[in-house]
């Protein structure tokens, strides 16, 4: 279902019998769009990436991540600097590297906060619960408990390449720094995930070589 | 758990994820906005310099003009919680005697109202808030956004904000209102304040509504400390009077900055030529330059800028300020080793300065990032011996318990 049907059932209208194509197709076109500062490149770039913007966000952050403020910055960020982005055909990767950033300073934000906490606990996104959602078992949860515990670049690489499934050159370009530094900082994420799951009752299947 | 287990359990975390978003709806908000965004999109810096070079100046202007009155402009009304329920407008918010409440809104920006306070948020739009304190003590961290319009009102007085951190009281029966203020600038008026009064960080009004009451900024020791602003840079920094600020000329970007006109600062700046400026101007005008440089969203220029100060004045207090500048850039970057090499530089150069305790503070919230236990553990304890009551004190004793448990 395009993401054009999915908006007019979200506005309670009856989807169209024929789909609405976006008018800019291509990243390279939703990219010249931006530049020659046509409206159409806005909602392209929503329409076409949106559901990848968000999916590397909360892999990183979590189930109890407030989605709507980070997307919202992800997108603004990107239409101000997309005379940076050198190669259009990499807007995908290039949106996911600015996720990347924001998911991070928002990490950090997270525990300054829990260290510093100007604030009651209870207003923190991390403790926010995600107990409504049928989806979010014990180990997604467990899982993001551990990952809370590491420092935010090791958790961002660790989320990249054991949640989102990205390859080493992936996490390395969405990360900004080499093949090299995040093969290291990989490492010692395994390492701390790894004790520190020990802990974790509900992650003791997957520990064990099992999980469902 | 081999790599193998990872990737699995990864599997599982990254499915229930995937299954939670696709419940959402997509934000069709968000997607008209960004479609008037991609129309009102500010150029790259190079473009406009080459469509400027065949512009008539006064087009220019005006060109430039708008199109920073529509890059300032945010595209969504902000949105508050208080104490993580949604807060409502002109509703009143009044923690009882024992326990503070927090409004947190939705640009990161946060409000804290210590137990007995009492106010009101009365404006909410995409610029930002008016909250109304009618007594009692607001700690405010209000994020730096270009074309940001906060104001806090407090009896007579209003404080204009832009994007810094302080406290402010209230109290009616005294007559006593007083801002201390952390980073950044502020203006403040009413009563014997006049139209406005610009205070800058590190600076502590007290004023009265009274004939006599008012206190000028002033050296933070000789007002009664709070134990809620302890060492924070307020305590000690010497406060220049008006009379004893270097002349500038009308329409000078550092007279402009004083006053919290960091856009405009550095836009003028920027049309004298910064480099320029940098080399030729005094320290407090290149630390200006900094500032304004870093509250109106150019880290680079602002890094310059305080990299001039440590190049030219090395071995004087601006050059520390700068080197402590320097740390909180890096710091806001995301670069927390860069910044504890410059908060430390900065307690190696003046070790007693005016915000010795704050570099402190500051090296500890690094190495904590940094996850350098050891280290955190150490400017913790160095914290406690110096600043036992200070602003960071509560989080020292923290890491101290965390590292013995």
């Amino acid at each position: 279902m395009t993401s054009a049907i999915r908006a007019e059932r979200a506005e309670g209208q009856a989807p169209s019998a024929v789909a609405r194509l976006p008018l800019v197709a291509s990243d390279a076109a939703i990219v010249e769009a931006l530049r020659a500062r046509r409206a159409e490149g806005g909602t392209a770039l929503y329409d076409c990436h949106h559901e990848h913007v968000r999916r590397v966000l909360i892999r990183v952050l979590g189930p109890g991540a407030h989605l709507a403020d980070l997307v919202q910055d992800v997108f603004v960020s990107a239409i101000e600097s997309i005379d940076r982005l050198e190669e259009p055909d990499a807007l995908r990767g290039w949106l996911a590297s600015i996720a990347v950033f924001r998911a991070r300073a928002e990490i950090r934000s997270r525990s300054r906060l829990r260290l510093f906490p100007l604030f009651e606990r209870d207003d923190l996104p991390e403790t926010e619960t995600t107990a409504q959602c049928p989806e979010v078992d014990e180990a997604v949860r467990s899982t993001y408990r551990v990952l809370s515990r590491l420092p935010a670049d090791e958790r961002v690489a660790f989320a990249l390449r054991f949640i989102d499934g990205m390859e080493l050159v992936e996490v390395a370009d969405a990360c900004q720094v080499s093949l090299a530094t995040i093969k290291r900082r990989l490492a010692r994420a395994q390492e701390r995930f790894r004790s520190m799951a020990r802990t974790y009752p509900e992650l003791a299947p997957w520990l064990e070589g099992g999980g469902s | 758990m081999t790599a193998r287990d990872l990737e699995r359990l990864g599997d599982h975390v990254a499915g229930r994820l995937d299954a939670q978003l696709k419940e959402s709806a997509p934000d069709l908000a968000l997607r008209a906005a960004l479609a008037q965004r991609a129309r009102a999109r500010t150029p790259s810096r190079s473009k406009v310099r080459l469509a400027g070079a065949f512009a008539l100046a006064a087009s220019l202007v005006v060109a430039l003009g708008i199109f920073l009155s529509r890059r300032t402009t945010p595209v969504t009304a902000l949105s508050f919680q208080v104490a993580g329920r949604p807060g409502t407008v002109g509703q009143w918010i009044a923690p009882d005697a024992r326990a503070g409440v927090s409004l947190r809104f939705s640009e990161e920006s946060r409000v804290a109202l210590d137990p007995g306070s009492r106010a009101q948020v009365t404006r909410l739009d995409a610029r930002g808030a008016d909250v109304v304190l009618s007594s009692g003590l607001l700690h405010a961290d209000v994020v730096p956004r270009p074309g940001n319009l906060w104001r806090i009102r407090t009896g007579p007085f209003l404080v204009e904000v832009k994007g810094t951190r302080f406290d402010v009281s209230w109290d009616e029966r005294a007559d006593v209102f007083e801002l201390v203020l952390f980073e950044g600038h502020v203006v403040v008026s009413g009563c014997s304040l006049g139209q406005s009064r610009n205070v800058a960080a590190g600076e502590r009004v007290r004023a009265s509504c009274r004939p006599t009451g008012e206190a000028a900024p002033q050296k933070a020791p000789e007002a009664a400390p709070r134990e809620t602003t302890g060492d924070r840079p307020t305590t000690t920094r010497e406060v220049a009077t008006p009379s004893a600020a270097p002349l500038v000329a009308p329409g000078d970007f550092a007279e402009l900055a004083r006053s919290g006109h960091y856009q405009r600062a550095y836009d003028l700046a920027a049309s004298q030529g910064l480099e320029a400026l940098r080399t030729q101007r005094g320290a407090e005008d290149v630390l200006l330059l900094g500032e304004a440089a870093r509250l109106s969203g150019h880290a680079d220029e602002a890094r310059r800028s305080y990299q001039a100060v440590r190049r030219r004045f090395g071995s004087t207090p601006a050059s520390a300020r700068a080197a402590f500048e320097l740390g909180r850039l890096e710091a806001a970057a995301g670069q927390a080793a860069a910044s504890a090499v410059w908060f430390q530089t900065y307690l190696d150069e003046l070790p007693g300065g005016p915000l010795a305790a704050a570099a402190l503070g500051r090296l500890l919230e690094a190495r904590v990032e940094l996850g350098d236990r050891t280290r955190a553990g150490a400017a913790a304890r160095t914290y406690l011996e110096r600043y036992p009551t200070g602003a960071h004190a509560e989080a020292a004793r923290k890491v101290l318990g965390s590292d013995t448990r």
